[in-house]
């Protein structure tokens, strides 16, 4: 795989980025590691993302001895240091209510408002999530940006049209 | 010993080459195939396949080794990654009370509940 001119955004869901950390290698380790591949991808990161990445894993492994906690944070630290970030603070109030009226009749969970709205300010080349029922084909037509499983995402990159 | 018949070329960007998977699943990578990679022996790469495709990507053998001790010791405690990714919805709602004033979030809960109600008027999926 060569370096295209720009390297192609990809914005993880946190379930991506929480399965391709923590989980048995799959399609989401995949992702990631191919997200090292800084001259070809970046990771367009939505602090939405971020906080809740970081908070489910504080929340889940609050509970257990020091160093281990500390070991599943270090995973996505690592990570995090050996991708290429273009980071996308938390919308404002007013930016959420300029796209209100477009993703609301679309939007499954407005907790998901922030996510989505950032995707929108972000126009990445793809959405990248494990949660199709979140990232469902309504929401998909309204970005503009190709969503896709971490699997479907792998799947199509041989073919001539992956980028 | 591994067998192969890499006869890597450049063509441009491109570089390729044949080989042969010797009776161990071995195979090697010509010189200049690795030193294209930036790697050598001992080196760390991932893999993944794709359809019938094998991508191999250079890896830093410390990112490997702290994937592998996040999910172990996430296994050690006795916890899964659906464990973890069944908190999301929990931290997602805290994020929005930390970042978003009561009003804020009491209107969009009103807005977005409406919005489900006409769609749903429509007949369309909700």
């Amino acid at each position: 795989m060569t370096a295209p001119a720009s390297p192609v955004r990809l914005f993880l869901d946190a379930g991506v980025i929480i399965e391709g950390c923590l989980g048995r290698w799959g399609a989401a380790t995949g992702v990631l590691i191919l997200a090292t591949m800084r001259a070809n991808f970046t990771v367009v990161l939505a602090e939405a993302i971020e906080r809740e990445v970081r908070r489910a894993v504080t929340r889940r492994t609050a509970a257990l001895e020091a160093t281990m906690a500390q070991e599943v944070a270090q995973s996505l630290a690592g990570w995090m240091e050996r991708v290429r970030i273009e980071r996308w603070p938390l919308p404002s109030e007013d930016e959420i209510q300029a796209h209100l009226a477009f993703i609301l009749p679309v939007i499954r969970h407005v907790n998901d408002v922030p996510a989505v709205v950032t995707a929108l300010r972000a126009q990445p080349d793809w959405v990248l999530s494990t949660n199709t029922a979140h990232w469902n084909s309504g929401l998909t037509a309204r970005t503009g940006s190709r969503v896709a499983t971490p699997l479907a995402f792998l799947s199509q990159l041989h073919l001539p049209d992956a980028q | 010993m591994p067998i192969s018949q890499d006869t890597a070329e450049t063509d441009g960007q491109l570089m390729g080459g044949f080989g042969i998977i010797d009776e161990k699943g071995r195979l090697s990578l010509s010189k200049p195939v690795r030193n294209a990679l930036g790697v050598q022996a001992g080196s760390s790469v991932a893999f993944i396949v794709l359809d019938h495709a094998l991508l191999l990507i250079p890896q830093d053998a410390h990112l490997a080794a702290l994937m592998e001790r996040g999910a172990a010791a996430l296994s050690a405690a006795g916890l899964t990654v659906q464990d973890v990714l069944d908190e999301l919805p929990a931290a997602r709602a805290e994020v929005m009370r930390e970042a978003y004033s009561a009003e804020f979030l009491e209107e969009l809960d009103q807005l977005h509940a409406a919005a489900q109600r006409s769609k749903g008027t429509d007949g369309r999926d909700a």
